[in-house]
């Protein structure tokens, strides 16, 4: 073996060990403006990779006038659009700032976010706290009064109350809650049902002895009682937790970051840094939730939710969650198929996060640029399909365009191998 | 010689079929088992990135 | 073989075919609802201050294994008919108290199964057919596995618990929900990993969020409620308490049907393993329990400590839960060193002994198919194949040590498909066991 390849080897091998001894703690929850690094008053995050405005899809345009709107920066949606026009509102990424976001990401100042500290390397990452399950969310990019009332009372009374639940735990173990999720159905990106029910269950005996008023605590009961994708953007956050540790390790093909914004997918790789490897993001093959929606009506894939797929949940683990097989007719066979094939392009399994449907091997973690480019086996992320406006309006799955990798792999050589 | 390649064909045939299923199926219709084996050039057979790909892996 | 009947085989063979169809239709059509919590003495017909029930067929004390042994006498003292071991022994003796099974009651209760007065049961009502369904509360002690009186102690302090407690706060918020749809709760488990027998943990974790905010608003005060929802945070397998109500209620309305060779009930006592048809209306069919095959919780313990199979819990397989959809839950195969690929073979073995398919229960594992209903006592003294269970394995002196599976034995089908074939007038819906 070459110096280059044995050293490709001890990278790629170094990464998966930094991800794998990753202990994400979910240990605070609080206004983006408090925890978010570089957050100002006026600036709105959204799902990487970064584009100019005049790019943007519908729901992230939509999106960024309606934060704008609710952080009461302007009164009307011209205005709003103004300001943003003239530069005053300033406009970058999650990742850039730590964080995550899933559907459009928009994140702005006064929005709850998790904060997830990796206890192994003491680092953090924040994601903002699940705001609905409604198809009209300003995650999709849907603006109006009722949805800017509902994000009041995130900020002012639920953000709180959890916060409060979550001190009296001590913080919340979430690998924990993960490695029981994927025994009960869930990829832990399109379903987390079962994880948002054990979490549930974790949290009520330290809720109920947090100092609350009784009725903030009421109406946060009944929000997560009914919020079957609650624990999303907590695995989100970790995730992207777990992640930043395995950055910038030199020789390293390990993809660290994948996302789009429902116009250009991009991936990160260890070894490259912080650049982004980006391609036209692509349609998201699904069921769409009315008969009137269809495939016209969709934008692009969109979401930094696919951090997911990137740590080996979500579409790298379909075996474990044959529900989320229902939205593209697939069958079981199908899904275990996708996820045996998944290992050749994964430098290792995750011995803690075990698969009952593959008799209890772990999951495939680390995924190699060269073995996605050899293979022809791109990742599969399972994701919701958004209106090209505003709006959930299905879910199904895409996969990563191969350009990305390709891209990475041209950067790799030219900047490791001899000329 | 002669004698070896008639007892080849007298046997049952298990086949492997690698490549375009088209030929797979064509045995299956004549009672042949046929194992389809998922095959795919390596980077879709592109030369710049079989040279980079030769380098790193 | 069919030589009671005046009829000819192939018009029999027609009889039993359309009144199974009966039975899985009824089965079918079953709307489990809980609807309330309330005392076995104020809900449970002919129930007594001294009455016992137990789980399983009826069963004669000196034939009674240790476990419920301990169990009834555990019940004397906690009903306080008497105040010390002895005295309640001597009780038992000289006929002073009623033991008899929990099933031939209206209710059904896991492991020993031992019910008495003052415990508290969910009540489950079949909407579709009015009639309802009991269970207890109580899934064993924490403490599992001591010395007797210890155990006695740890016994009577938890079922006071579930009497002053639990079931006055579940009562209370059950109340105020106005109800809860047992079959979609259990449909959503199935597709959550759980089997509904051993394996319970996400329809446990989905009540908790059902029952949670009824709960906080029952008017139950401050320490009850804490009490109540740390109970429920731990107890994993609670769910199963709905699920075997459910279970009752739901096979109660397919009893007593002529012909019919579908099964209605499967239960056990540590001694022996019964089962009900449903054209034999209450007659019992036994034979010797198994042992249960498994993993125990401790490396203290081993086969040698464990109880033979026990419990009501077999209605869950009887309604086509539990055992019979295996491939629902594959995480149960690390307790029998199983495999994912056993788990989908096994599950689809027992179609081959069912009659019918729910269409209510579907079953991710084997593309959403629908899970096997209907065990007809018929195909498996045909094929010899019996249904299988899982369960957990108990404590010869009682507590929960482990769990596993075993087979409900061939010996009971065949005895029940003998009386089966005396003809009609085998079909005397006696409340008696026929001796082992």
């Amino acid at each position: 073996m070459s110096d280059l390849k044995a050293s490709i080897a001890a990278a790629n091998q170094e990464t998966v060990d930094r991800i794998l001894a990753g202990q994400p703690v979910w240990v605070d929850v609080r206004p983006a403006i408090e925890v978010v690094p570089g957050m100002t008053r006026n600036m709105v995050l959204h799902s990487s990779p970064r584009i100019e405005w005049g790019r943007m899809c519908g729901p992230h345009r939509n999106g960024i006038i309606g934060a704008v709107l609710f952080e009461g920066l302007a009164q009307t949606r011209d205005e709003a659009i103004h300001l943003i026009e003239n530069g005053d509102i300033l406009i970058d990424t999650c990742h850039n700032h730590d964080s995550v976001g899933a559907g459009a990401g928009i994140t702005s100042a006064s929005m709850p976010v998790v904060v997830v500290e990796n206890k192994t390397y003491g680092n953090r990452a924040y994601c903002d706290v699940f705001e609905s399950g409604a198809l009209q969310s300003l995650k999709w990019g849907w603006y109006d009064e009722k949805v800017g009332a509902h994000l009041h009372w995130l900020a002012e009374v639920f953000a709180p109350v959890l916060r409060a639940g979550i001190e009296c735990m001590g913080g919340l173990d979430v690998k924990s809650i993960v490695a029981k999720a994927v025994q009960m159905g869930d990829e832990c990106h399109n379903r987390s049902i079962a994880a948002s029910s054990l979490f549930f269950k974790d949290l009520m005996p330290y809720l109920l002895r947090s100092q609350v008023k009784e009725a903030d605590l009421l109406q946060a009961v009944d929000f997560l009682a009914k919020a079957d994708h609650f624990f999303l953007h907590v695995t989100m956050a970790a995730a992207k937790a777990v992640l930043e540790p395995a950055k910038d390790i030199p020789y390293s093909t390990v993809v660290t970051a994948m996302a789009r914004n429902g116009v250009d997918f991009g991936i990160q790789v260890s070894g490259l840094g912080n650049e982004w490897f980006t391609a036209p993001a692509g349609k998201v093959d699904g069921l769409y939730f009315r008969s009137e929606w269809g495939p016209g009506d969709a934008a692009l894939d969109l979401g930094d939710s696919c951090i997911t797929e990137t740590v080996g949940l979500g579409g790298l683990i379909q075996a474990t969650a044959p529900t989320v097989q229902q939205y593209v007719q697939g069958t079981l066979a199908d899904a275990i198929r996708n996820t045996v094939e998944f290992r050749e392009i994964c430098v290792s399994t995750n011995r803690e996060l075990q698969l009952p449907n593959l008799d209890f091997e772990g999951t495939p973690v680390g995924i190699d640029i060269r073995k996605v480019v050899q293979t022809g086996i791109l990742p599969i992320l399972d994701t919701g399909i958004t209106s090209k406006e505003a709006g959930l309006i299905g879910a199904g799955q895409a996969r990563a365009p191969k350009e990305c990798f390709e891209k990475a792999l041209r950067a790799f050589v030219a900047r490791y191998a001899q000329a | 010689m002669d004698t070896d390649d008639k007892r080849l064909l007298r046997q049952e045939i298990k086949t492997v079929n690698i490549g375009l299923e088209l030929f797979g199926e064509a045995l299956r219709q004549q009672g042949l088992q046929v194992v389809q084996v998922d095959w795919r050039a390596p980077a879709d057979g592109d030369p710049e990135l079989l040279d980079i790909l030769a380098q790193l892996l | 073989m069919f030589l009671g009947y005046e009829m000819e085989p192939k018009e029999l063979q027609a009889a039993v075919d359309e009144a199974n169809q009966k039975a899985l239709g009824i089965l079918l059509a079953s709307q489990p609802v809980w609807t309330d919590v309330r005392q076995a003495i104020e809900v449970l017909p002919g129930m007594t201050k001294s009455t016992i029930l137990h789980a399983g067929p009826p069963i004669a004390w000196d034939r009674m294994c240790e476990a419920q042994r301990n169990g009834v006498i555990n019940g004397i003292l906690y009903e306080r008919l008497a105040d010390a071991r002895d005295e309640a022994i001597r009780m038992v003796e000289e006929d002073k108290v009623i033991l008899a099974p929990c099933h031939d009651y209206g209710t059904v209760g896991g492991m020993a199964g031992i019910t008495t007065a003052s415990m508290p049961l969910v009540q489950v009502r079949n909407e579709r057919t009015g009639n309802d369904g009991y269970s207890q509360l109580f899934q064993g002690p924490d403490v599992q596995a001591w010395r007797s009186e210890d155990y006695s102690s740890a016994a009577v302090k938890q079922w006071c618990y579930l009497e002053q407690v639990l079931g006055p706060a579940l009562q209370g918020a059950i109340r105020l929900r106005g109800g809860l749809d047992v079959k979609s709760l259990l449909a959503k488990a199935l597709q959550m990993g759980d089997e509904c027998h051993n394996r319970n943990v996400a329809g446990s974790a989905l009540l908790m969020r059902e029952m949670t905010p009824y709960l906080l608003r029952a008017g139950i005060g401050r320490q009850m409620l804490h009490d109540s929802i740390d109970y429920l945070a731990r107890a994993e397998q609670f769910c199963l308490t709905l699920g075997m109500a459910a279970a009752k209620a739901t096979v109660e309305p397919a009893k007593g049907i002529p012909y019919c060779t579908i099964v209605t009930t499967m239960a056990r006592n540590g001694t022996d393993f019964g089962i009900k048809i449903s054209a034999l209306g209450e007659a019992w069919f036994t034979a010797s329990a198994n042992p249960v095959q498994g993993l125990y919780f401790s490396s203290e313990w081993g086969p040698q400590d464990a109880a033979l199979d026990m419990g009501d819990s077999a209605i869950m397989e009887t309604v086509g839960l539990g055992g019979m959809v295996q491939a629902s839950a594959p995480a149960l195969q690390q307790f029998v060193g199983g495999s994912f690929r056993r788990a989908l073979e096994l599950t689809r073995e027992m179609r081959g002994i069912s009659v019918g398919t729910n269409r209510d229960y579907q079953l991710p594992n084997l593309d959403f198919e629908g899970a096997p209903i209907g065990i007809d006592a018929r195909r498996v003294v045909e094929s010899g194949i019996t249904p299988i269970l899982d369960t957990a394995i108990a404590h010869k002196a009682g507590g929960v040590i482990g769990a596993g599976q075993a087979r409900a034995p061939l010996a009971c089908f065949e005895r029940a498909m003998e009386a089966f074939s005396q003809g009609p007038a085998g079909a005397t819906g006696s409340r008696k066991a026929t001796p082992a």
